[in-house]
């Protein structure tokens, strides 16, 4: 009885996505590796680090590394003096900050809203996306964050410090 | 195995640990001074509880070995066996079988272990001391008189100690009893009357070093917060404000002072290992040399300590080894014949200084400097001075001893000894008189978490520079600087070091002339060089903090910090940047071409 609630709560947990915005379209990634979302603050850059690679910050006295998702997936910002907010995850228990646009709403897509993404053969984004969720008026690109954030690009990164 | 039994073991194997070390030094004490009842008392305890749970975890093999240890121990508490050195060598490599089981089971917990043909040792070693039953008899009345001081005596130590003593557990001790020694049946009333305050258990607490860590992280958020909120009220009209926020200051300094002081430890352990190592060496050299510890109680950070121990035994070794000359000598030498060795630790100003005084032969710097030109590290014409020459034996494959020896004397040792120490921060001197002893002084920073730092600014940002990694800082003139090919050139009394920017290193560009610039100049590394810097903002102690996994190993870049205005700041480690430089000014150009 008991074990079947705690079931259905894990489900609900589950199925609820946080969506932010990236340029004009809309993503969503699963509401339990988001840790916080906080507003922009001082980022120190890492010299020579790719241009996606904002910087470290201070989250209350942890120092986190920013990623900014925009050129990470390289779409242009929508508003040229988009401030953003950065959204604090937890990937496998590593902190990680990632710059978005705007965070726009926490929502649960049932079973069966979510589709396996369509076969474009279009550039570097398709890994990243593993499902679009269906709505009336738009759709929303449920991104794989392991994979966009995946650790051969912290790797590349600190080849790229020592060989550079 | 269910999880509660599990979590019982665990929880056992980090107590028997604890005890493991707080024994051995007892033992050592027991060698120096065999008569002590209080010791004697003390280890028994320990000893009996490590029996006790041990069974009660359902450790068995361990609970047989520690029931003879406990057997063992007894009988010298019974003075059925006297103090001697070889007694306290059993109950060493006793306490050793116990250590080393300890860590077998941490690794599997459900391992079975050998029995230790030490058991036998204990069990014959008993038997053939209890045939001359005089020696008891005698010392009977002696016990007796012992016993009643006792109360007062055990109430001090327990003052000592601060320990805590619930009365656990006696009736089982009174109950094995008869079934150890059945021949001591008239010492058991004795016995039930001093084993009353057993069982101690410590007033501290275990804290897994993340949590605290995490506390300091923000305690140091908190400390810049409230430099927010003293600003913001002091351009407040509100006394009461001001007045709250003046006495949460004082608070909030508590609070970081004493969370700071979370990390520090006593020294303790790692002296008594010493203890330990100076007997084992002494006695496998057939010198004797005592140990005197002083200070064990300075505190030092945690993470330290864990890396001071390597390095001490080295030193030790060494000490005993190659420091205190064989008897004959000494006696021709016209000193005791027993050699000594002071280990001791103290705070100096803002530092922790560990001393290891010998009264040995001391060094002598014609020989070290002869052997140092046979072993190709200096050349025949090289003039030290007598510190210099010294340090010849931190040299990489330098050793005096004539034979190597199992104990210290392959040439690896007192580098490593220099090395390890240079990692931590920290500094070795050596003092020495030849003929009258030597004194080697390990002088480290009291914490890893917390470093000098000048901050450094560059093209708008800032940079951290550890203060003991500058050598000095000045601000050139143009005459004092030169264009190479090579590169450019700092003048500097006589020398030409190499010069650059600290962007050169990191490709930040910076359109400042060089003439407006601070040099910063280095001398830790093998190469002393210079690097310009747009402005010296101010020096300061900063709280380390580690990179992520994904920013670990940038060479030049040691870790980060916040800044008093709560910006994260990066950590330069000069030595390092050099590497960097090394290998990529090309490429770095490169890079720019590219972009």
């Amino acid at each position: 009885m008991n074990g079947s609630i705690k079931q259905n709560n894990n489900h609900s947990d589950d199925s609820r996505y946080l969506c932010f915005m990236l340029g004009k379209e809309k993503f969503g990634i699963p509401l339990l590796q988001v840790k916080e979302v906080i507003a922009q603050t001082n980022i120190t850059a890492i010299p020579q680090a790719p241009a996606y690679f904002k910087g470290i910050m201070n989250l209350r006295g942890q120092i986190v590394s920013v990623i900014d998702l925009r050129s990470k997936l390289k779409i242009v910002s929508s508003e040229v003096n988009q401030e953003g907010a950065i959204v604090i995850l937890d990937i496998s228990g590593l902190s990680l900050g990632v710059v978005v646009d705007s965070v726009d709403s926490v929502v649960v897509y049932p079973e069966g809203v979510i589709s396996p993404p369509p076969d474009h053969d279009s550039g570097l984004k398709v890994e990243y996306i593993v499902g679009v969720a269906r709505e009336k008026d738009h759709i929303t690109l449920i991104l794989d964050l392991q994979k966009v954030l995946n650790t051969e690009d912290m790797k590349s990164l600190r080849k790229n410090q020592k060989v550079a | 195995m269910d999880d509660f039994e599990r979590e019982l073991k665990i929880g056992f194997l980090v107590e028997a640990k604890q005890a493991t070390a707080d024994v051995e030094q007892c033992f050592l004490d027991l060698e120096t001074n065999p008569e002590d009842e209080d010791t004697i008392n003390k280890i028994f305890r320990l000893a009996h509880n490590l029996k006790g749970s041990s069974k009660a975890v359902g450790f068995s093999e361990l609970g047989d070995f520690t029931h003879e240890f406990e057997s063992f121990i007894l009988r010298i508490k019974n003075k059925e066996l006297k103090v001697t050195g070889k007694v306290v060598s059993i109950l060493l490599q006793g306490n050793d079988h116990i250590v080393k089981t300890l860590d077998f089971l941490s690794d599997d917990i459900n391992a079975s272990v050998q029995p230790s043909p030490l058991v036998e040792e204990m069990k014959f070693y008993s038997e053939a001391q209890n045939e001359p039953q005089e020696s008891v008899v005698e010392k009977v009345p002696e016990e007796n008189k012992d016993n009643e001081e006792k109360p007062g005596k055990a109430s001090l130590e327990l003052e000592l100690e601060k320990e805590l003593v619930p009365d656990i557990d006696h009736s089982v001790e009174l109950a094995h009893q008869p079934a150890i020694l059945p021949d001591s049946q008239s010492s058991v009333p004795v016995q039930e009357k001093k084993s009353a305050p057993s069982a101690p258990t410590d007033d501290t607490l275990r804290v897994s070093l993340q949590k605290v860590e995490n506390l300091i992280n923000y305690v140091g958020e908190m400390v810049i917060l409230q430099s927010g909120l003293k600003e913001q009220a002091l351009m407040s009209n509100s006394l009461g404000l001001k007045k709250l926020v003046q006495q949460l200051n004082k608070v909030s300094k508590e609070i970081q002072e004493t969370s700071m002081s979370l990390r520090m430890v006593p020294i303790k352990p790692v002296f008594q290992k010493m203890q330990r190592i100076v007997r084992d060496t002494s006695l496998a050299l057939g010198k004797e040399v005592g140990i005197q510890l002083m200070g064990e109680d300075t505190e030092i950070d945690k993470t330290i300590l864990e890396k001071i121990s390597d390095p001490l035994v080295h030193l030790i070794r060494n000490s005993v080894d190659h420091g205190i000359e064989i008897e004959a000598l000494r006696k021709e030498r016209k000193k005791p014949l027993k050699g000594s060795v002071i280990l001791r630790s103290f705070h100096q100003s803002g530092k922790l200084v560990i001393e290891v005084v010998d009264d040995g032969g001391g060094l002598d710097a014609e020989k070290l400097k002869k052997k140092a030109i046979e072993k190709k590290i200096i050349t025949a014409d090289t003039r030290l001075t007598e510190t210099e020459a010294f340090n010849l034996i931190f040299a990489p494959g330098f050793s005096t001893k004539e034979q190597v020896t199992d104990v210290s004397g392959r040439g690896v040792g007192m580098d490593v000894v220099k090395t390890n120490i240079l990692q931590l921060g920290g500094e070795v001197q050596i003092e020495s008189k030849l003929g009258f002893g030597s004194t080697f002084r390990i002088i480290l920073p009291l914490t890893l978490a917390i470093v000098d730092a000048m901050i450094l600014m560059y093209s708008n940002q800032k940079f951290v520079v550890p203060v003991n990694q500058v050598y000095e800082t000045v601000k050139p003139d143009k005459d004092n600087i030169r264009n190479s090919s090579l590169g450019d050139i700092l003048i500097l009394r006589e020398e030409n070091l190499p010069l650059f920017r600290l962007g050169d290193f990191f490709s930040i560009k910076n359109s400042n002339p060089i003439e407006s610039m601070i040099a910063i100049v280095v001398r830790v590394g093998t190469t002393p060089f210079a690097f310009m810097v747009d402005d010296i903002i101010g020096q300061s102690q900063v709280v380390v903090k580690q990179l992520g996994p994904e920013l670990q190993g940038i060479p030049g870049i040691s870790g980060s910090t916040i800044l008093g205005d709560g910006k994260p700041a990066l950590i330069i480690e000069p030595p390092d940047l050099l590497k960097r430089s090394r290998g990529n000014t090309s490429k770095g150009n490169h890079e720019r071409i590219q972009k």
